[in-house]
């Protein structure tokens, strides 16, 4: 081997071959594993008498803008229409939520055709939403908590498989009859989650008033994304098709799921009764279930052709708080399953798996956190500049091929629609890289956050709100030097100048299901100082004693 | 004043600002980010200034002597300044040199960081776990190094690049990796679940010691205690550590050390300079990265001969042939300016009519020039 090269290998050996290779190498030992060991796909031949009844449970939390088109979605659905049962259970939404609800509920009552009746366009093909002839339950409680929610819902629902969906997440037409499917054909499985894929396309152009608009056809409008949101939408379509296609793929070949998707999972409902349900303890209420089946050592498996498309977030500060909520999840769920995970003599091969999941999460993130900032410094090491910025460059070019890679073998499996999606979003394999490395400090905030913070269902501190709202302070300041200078000019000239308005951005307040704690602080199940960690009400309690 | 200590002092302040800051507007990720990243920078600029980074290399030079010789019986020689030569089966020798990347300062400063400033821990554990990381990173560096030594011992000197840069690497790192499973993920993931089935704040659980459980306490502080006595002990029952440390009080001084005579040796350390009539001067320039030059010539009469760097800044292989034969090999990892550095401990035998032949290979990144002496 030519010896220039072999010390260029020997300097990338030491910082970056080591912890890059696992990622390529996991990559690889995922792709091995699917295309020697994945089960065959399943036959849809099932004769309609014997399916069994579905209930699927959809909780909501001020979700207006999804519901809607959630329940449309359902409508569609290509199983049995009869034996499906649809349980919203809506936490005391503030806003019109249960009429949407409601509407449909008379929709469906009278046999009436819907009033603003959609066509919704999924593969290519479009169906009309007229009718249902299932069942649609509204629960509505004056409590939060989405583990509760669930639970709530479960206990109403009567069919033997149920089905967990998010207010976000629209079906696809056969979706239901596939995750049956599944259940019929592989009587092991316990518990299945469906393939979540991220779809930029749904989200619509609004009116003012926040009502969608309708085309001519009565389809929605797709929505012009800015270059920040197409960043997001299409990084997180190509993660989560990494994730789900491979990830979950993988993790149910080697019976080691770690969780399941809130967005949509489907469990027997017997194996679900003899779990302890959802639990409001973690804020990842999803994966504290599946380990807790995990731990009863149900199968549990992945079902691709299940698909459900989710709406991505596409600001940074959602972002933020959604992964914040995922990671500081993970770290509450395994502590409390720590008498069996990352405990080798119970089951060897799962263990190993979840564990390394953990460990390249959590463990390599403390390294890695300074090794970045680092790399770049070692010229004060005597390592010339140019050798840094190719080593930088050649990590980039690696993780641009492993993603490469990922899209690749997607594309070989998916079907037209996802096709025609991965080739929309290819080039964005490109920025991945950056996105990994923003989900990776997101996810470090996390794993701090947790040390530091009590439990919310969106975080009180984020600091893409922080610097927001800096920058905005920094504007209005600036505004106000101006409105200074301008007086100033006036009292010297003698002339009347009218001071610019005052700028000041409004933050929008983050949504979401609450763990009895608001984004403010304020406790709204009256349970005071249940959830308290550090003291960051402490300024509230001396008040409310004063 | 040094620059590495200049830049510490400018940075000190502003950082400390930013630490106290963030922590106060509750900025975990930034906090813990600036400070960890921060302190690194400054603790391996300090270390550089003052000299630790080559004490640690020379008590690693000691300490992979002492092993080596004593459990592996492998035929080495410890000199000064982290460097021992290697009797290699091949019948050649070759130095290998400690770089200050071998001392681990970089891995120790990062791991004493990101552990000081972890804010789980109440400030005994932390104490007690940075020592501990410390001790273990160490042991975890000495084990590496025996790596590479076993390996250049028993294939050859052409699998130094390869032990160091990829068997012993994958050996450190893996070693680090679970470290950091040990000293942060476990007790993390722990104290979150103790604190939640409990019901108890994080601080109450991580402070009570309940879910960092105290046998892992004693654990650490056997192992420390154990690590301080094996090394104590080393000391009393070798004398070599002298010779290990012999370079240290003398930084950028030139290096002329005889092995033979240890009063002469600290005669020529501490300045006086044995001026001697250089018999050649070898100038080369622009050598290729991976090139390697030939300097050939023949001696009429016998001679012992010296070879020195007189200048070169980076890594370099030096090889001797007499009459085509190979005699020695040296391999120069140090990354820095060296001046007037002897490269072979004993000097090169020469009868009559023997022709020299010395084999100079550039095995830096750059194009590069040395300048090599050749000393009666």
């Amino acid at each position: 081997m030519n010896n220039n090269l072999f010390m260029v290998a020997v300097f990338w050996g030491v910082w970056i071959i080591i912890p890059v290779l696992f990622d390529g190498a996991l990559t690889f030992i995922y792709m091995l594993y699917i295309i020697f060991k994945a089960p065959k796909k399943h036959h849809h031949g099932l004769d309609p008498k014997l399916l069994p009844r579905v209930s699927i449970i959809i909780p909501t939390y001020n979700e207006q803008d999804n519901i809607n088109e959630c329940l449309n979605y359902l409508k569609i659905q290509t199983y049995p229409q009869e034996k499906i049962e649809i349980i919203v259970v809506d936490n005391g939404s503030t806003d019109t939520t249960s009429e949407i609800v409601k509407n449909h509920m008379k929709e469906i009552w009278q046999s009436q055709k819907s009033q603003n009746n959609v066509k919704l366009k999924v593969n290519g093909r479009t169906y009309e939403t007229n009718g249902f002839g299932g069942l649609l339950k509204l629960i509505i409680r004056y409590e939060k908590g989405k583990a509760n929610a669930l639970n709530a819902g479960i206990n109403l629902s009567r069919g033997e498989i149920i089905i967990n969906i998010d207010s976000r997440s629209f079906l696809v037409p056969d979706a239901i009859y596939n995750m049956v499917a599944k259940f019929i054909e592989y009587p092991e499985y316990g518990a299945a989650t469906g393939n979540v894929e991220v779809d930029w396309t749904l989200l619509y152009e609004r009116q003012t008033d926040g009502q969608y608009i309708l085309d001519d056809d009565g389809h929605y409008v797709p929505r012009l994304l800015s270059r920040k949101e197409k960043f997001l939408g299409k990084s997180q379509f190509m993660e989560y098709l990494t994730s789900f296609r491979l990830g979950r793929q993988f993790q149910d070949i080697t019976v080691s799921m770690y969780t399941f998707s809130g967005a949509f999972s489907a469990f027997r409902r017997e194996i679900l009764m003899q779990s302890k349900l959802y639990n409001s303890r973690t804020v990842a209420e999803d994966t504290d279930l599946t380990l807790d089946l995990q731990g009863q050592n149900v199968r549990l498996g992945f079902v691709e052709d299940a698909k459900a498309y989710l709406k991505p977030v596409i600001s940074f500060e959602k972002f933020y708080a959604q992964r914040v909520r995922w990671h500081r999840g993970q770290i509450e769920v395994i502590g409390l399953h720590l008498d069996w995970y990352a405990n080798l003599s119970k089951g060897f091969w799962r263990n190993i798996w979840l564990s390394a999941l953990l460990m390249i999460d959590h463990t390599f993130g403390f390294p890695r956190i300074i090794w970045i900032f680092l790399l770049p410094l070692f010229f004060l090491f005597g390592y010339s500049m140019t050798l840094i910025l190719e080593a930088i460059l050649l990590m980039y070019v690696f993780y641009v091929l492993i993603d490469l890679l990922n899209a690749f073998y997607c594309f070989r499996v998916a079907d037209a629609e996802t096709k025609a999606k991965i080739k929309d979003s290819f080039q964005y394999c490109l920025v991945t890289p950056i996105f990994r490395l923003i989900t990776f400090y997101f996810r470090f905030a996390a794993y701090l956050e947790v040390l530091k913070e009590p439990q919310a269902w969106s975080t009180p501190i984020n600091p893409v709100r922080s610097v927001k709202e800096y920058r905005s302070s920094l504007k209005g300041g600036y505004q106000k030097t101006t409105n200074f200078g301008l007086k100033v000019w006036g009292f010297i000239s003698g002339r009347k100048v009218e001071p610019a308005p005052y700028y000041e951005e409004k933050i929008a307040e983050l949504d979401g299901f609450g763990l009895g704690i608001s984004p403010n602080g304020q406790d709204l199940n009256g349970r005071n100082g249940t959830k308290r960690f550090d003291g960051i009400f402490d300024e509230q309690k001396t008040k409310e004693r004063g | 004043m040094d620059s590495r200590l200049l830049a510490t002092i400018i940075i000190f302040p502003i950082w400390l600002t930013l630490v106290l800051v963030f922590r106060r507007h509750r900025q975990w990720l930034f906090y813990y980010l600036v400070a960890a990243f921060g302190l690194t920078i400054q603790l391996v600029f300090l270390a550089e200034h003052f000299g630790i980074d080559q004490l640690l290399v020379n008590l690693a030079s000691f300490h992979v002597n002492l092993i080596s010789k004593n459990i592996f019986h492998i035929p080495m020689e410890l000199m000064s300044n982290g460097r021992f030569q290697l009797l290699l089966t091949d019948g050649g020798s070759s130095i290998l040199k400690l770089g200050i990347e071998c001392s681990a300062i970089l891995e120790s400063s990062i791991i004493f960081s990101l552990l000081i400033f972890y804010p789980l821990f109440s400030l005994r554990q932390r104490i007690l776990r940075v020592i501990f990381g410390l001790v273990v990173t160490y042991v975890i560096n000495i084990l590496r190094l025996m790596i590479i030594v076993l390996m250049a011992y028993k294939f050859g000197p052409d699998y130094i690049f390869l032990a160091h840069a990829g068997v012993a690497r994958v050996f450190f790192f893996i070693c680090e990796l679970l470290l950091y499973w040990y000293l942060m993920t476990k007790p993390t993931v722990k104290s979150v679940g103790d604190s939640i089935s409990n019901h108890r704040s994080l601080a109450q659980t991580a402070r009570s010691g309940h879910s960092l459980m105290w046998r892992h306490t004693y654990a650490q502080a056997a192992v420390i205690l154990i690590f301080i006595g094996l090394t104590s002990s080393s000391f009393v029952l070798s004398n070599e550590w002298r010779k290990a440390f012999t370079q240290f009080a003398k930084v950028n001084r030139p290096i002329i050390y005889q092995e033979e005579t240890g009063i002469e040796e600290n005669k020529a350390v501490l300045g006086q300079n044995i001026e001697v009539n250089p018999l050649d001067k070898i100038d080369i320039k622009d050598l290729e990265p991976g090139q390697e030059y030939i300097w050939k010539r023949s001696f009429v009469d016998p001679k012992q001969v010296n070879l020195e760097i007189q200048e070169a800044r980076e890594p370099v292989q030096l090889e001797i042939y007499l009459n085509g034969v190979f005699q020695n090999r040296a391999i120069i990892t140090k990354n820095e300016l060296i001046i007037d550095y002897r490269v072979f401990e004993k000097p090169i035998e020469i009868s009559e009519d023997d022709i020299l032949e010395i084999r100079v290979k550039n095995i830096s990144m750059k194009v590069s020039n040395f300048r090599l002496k050749l000393e009666e």
